[in-house]
């Protein structure tokens, strides 16, 4: 039986091929879009909050309530504003991925020694150098293992997506259930999966060349 | 150069931590200020580069007030040596020399020239220039940070401990070379410790500090024997005398040599270079008022006793 499972799985992704590799694709778009959004927003609001303590603990009390509300909960709410589809889906994901990068971003910048900062302002650098020269390379690897992260949480978030009509993997996860199609649902999940797996792996390897250097 | 005139400041009302200070630094002073934690002494050196500014008073850099400093040019054009190095660790150890050139947009070639010329100045190969922080020694790192403050060639350099971290041989190696450029560039260094013998042995002039007020200052000589101030003579006491021994070259002692040619065979002799408390040991040891003295080549220049420390003319 089980090998039997498996023979058909392969035979399935043989024989419609064209249609997980546009899944796929489109899996990895939708990802990527709400990855750079998630990535740009976090980021930027990680630094301005890393200015004041008010401010972080408000915006990090904040995402982290967000966070906590079930993924499906949130897509279900967002479909009553925003209507069903891709749009909806990138709020969505946008909304679940910015906790982990803007606090790592945050914990980065404000956890950088005092005295390598007292050290840069001491010897004259402006506000904009003493972030970009120092402090914000310092953090970097923090901030990456938030990125890293995120994209794991977001490509495996976004096969839940096809639910309120979105596309990507889910598509195929979903019709495998609704048709009683096991090979179907196995492969959409594994697809997704190795996406992750993937993603990962690569982001590893940036995180661990910028360790290198620092520390 | 630097000029403190009743000065105040205090983090919290009612708990001053600097009262009324006024101070002067000439070009070419090397100012050790000195006394126990809480005393001010860093907070005094911080206010010189505008990282901490004072509630009242007035303070004056190469002539101009602080308040007409642009507070970026100020700390440009002064080195700051910290106690914990504070190396970049995430820059090379080239980079980390040329930041100063750096964030002022120097060139490339400058700051590559100039890099080279500061590793050396601190007694460090080139090949340490593409190494990071972490692959160096203690003592390394802090000959690192004294190139660092260098870069830009200030006028002024401020040393808050520096050598604080770094073991006691090494401490004594690199108090010689920071003794070293003082000599070679001719710079105004203000330096922060709470090592006694550190103070006696670096300072030009010792400002001995407590309670946010300086109790006395001075060449060593007076700090070491003609204090006014009973605090400043329990807080040097004997420690620093000692290291007045230490530092003291016989040289500047030596009587002249008026006994007869025999008296040389049987002398015990010292060098003009060796510091007092050689000399005095060797009296001690070997039960003896006189020995000779001579010079890096041999040559006799005189004769050293006790009697003979009445020369030092404070």
């Amino acid at each position: 039986m089980p090998m039997e499972f498996i023979k058909n799985l392969g035979e399935l992704l043989k024989t419609r091929s064209d249609f997980f590799i546009e899944l796929l694709l489109q899996h990895l778009v939708l990802s990527l879009i709400a990855i750079v959004i998630i990535t740009v927003v976090g980021v930027t609001t990680g630094v301005l909050i890393a200015k004041s303590q008010k401010a972080a603990s408000v915006v990090i009390g904040l995402t982290n309530v967000l966070y906590t509300i079930p993924s499906i909960a949130m897509f279900g709410f967002f479909v009553s504003i925003t209507g069903i589809g891709n749009t909806t889906a990138i709020i969505a994901l946008v909304i679940y991925g910015l906790l982990p990068v803007i606090r790592n971003t945050y914990v980065g910048l404000t956890e950088v020694d005092d005295q390598i900062l007292e050290a840069a302002v001491g010897m004259g650098s402006t506000p904009w150098q003493l972030l970009s020269k120092i402090q914000f390379p310092l953090a970097l690897p923090v901030i990456i293992a938030g990125i890293r992260n995120m994209v794991v949480m977001t490509i495996a978030l976004a096969g839940i997506a096809s639910f309120i009509g979105a596309g990507g993997l889910g598509v195929a996860i979903w019709r495998g259930i609704t048709t009683n199609f096991d090979e179907m649902t196995v492969a959409g999940s594994l697809l997704v999966a190795l996406l992750a797996f993937v993603a990962d792996g690569l982001l590893g390897i940036i995180e661990k060349r910028l360790l290198r250097r620092t520390k | 150069m630097i000029e403190f005139r009743d000065v105040s400041q205090q983090y919290q009302a009612g708990k001053p931590i600097i009262k009324n200070l006024s101070l002067t630094v000439s070009q070419g002073e090397f100012v050790v200020l000195i006394g126990p934690s809480g005393c001010g002494k860093t907070t005094l050196l911080k206010m010189i580069n505008g990282l901490i500014k004072p509630d009242s008073g007035e303070i004056r850099i190469k002539g101009k007030e602080l308040k007409e400093w642009d507070p970026i040019t100020l700390k440009r054009n002064i080195g700051y040596v910290i106690q914990q190095v504070g190396l970049f660790p995430h820059l090379t150890i080239e980079k980390n020399i040329s930041y100063v050139l750096d964030i002022q947009k120097t060139s490339e070639t400058f700051k590559k020239q100039r890099a080279r010329e500061l590793i050396k100045l601190v007694g460090l190969e080139e090949d340490y220039l593409p190494k990071y922080p972490k692959e160096l020694s203690g003592g390394q790192k802090q000959r690192v940070g004294i190139a660092r403050a260098l870069a830009a060639d200030p006028e002024i350099i401020l040393m808050d401990e520096p050598l604080g971290a770094v073991d006691q041989i090494n401490r004594a190696v690199l108090q010689d070379e920071i003794i070293r450029i003082y000599q070679t560039l001719n710079k105004t260094i203000v330096f922060v410790t709470h090592d006694i013998e550190e103070a006696i042995k670096l300072g030009t002039k010792i400002v001995v500090m407590n309670q946010g007020q300086i109790m006395e200052m001075g060449s060593r000589d007076t700090i070491v024997f003609h204090s006014k101030s009973h605090f400043a003579d329990d807080f040097i006491g004997n420690k620093g005398f000692l290291s007045y021994l230490n530092i003291v070259k016989i040289a500047q002692v030596v009587c002249s040599f008026n006994g007869n040619v025999s008296e040389k065979e049987t002398m015990l002799w010292a060098r003009e270079t060796d510091p007092l408390i050689v000399g005095i040991r060797i009296c001690l040891e070997n039960g003896i008022n006189q020995i000779g003295v001579r010079d890096a080549f041999g040559q006799v220049v005189g004769t050293f006793d006790l009697s003979c420390l009445s020369r030092l003319k404070f």
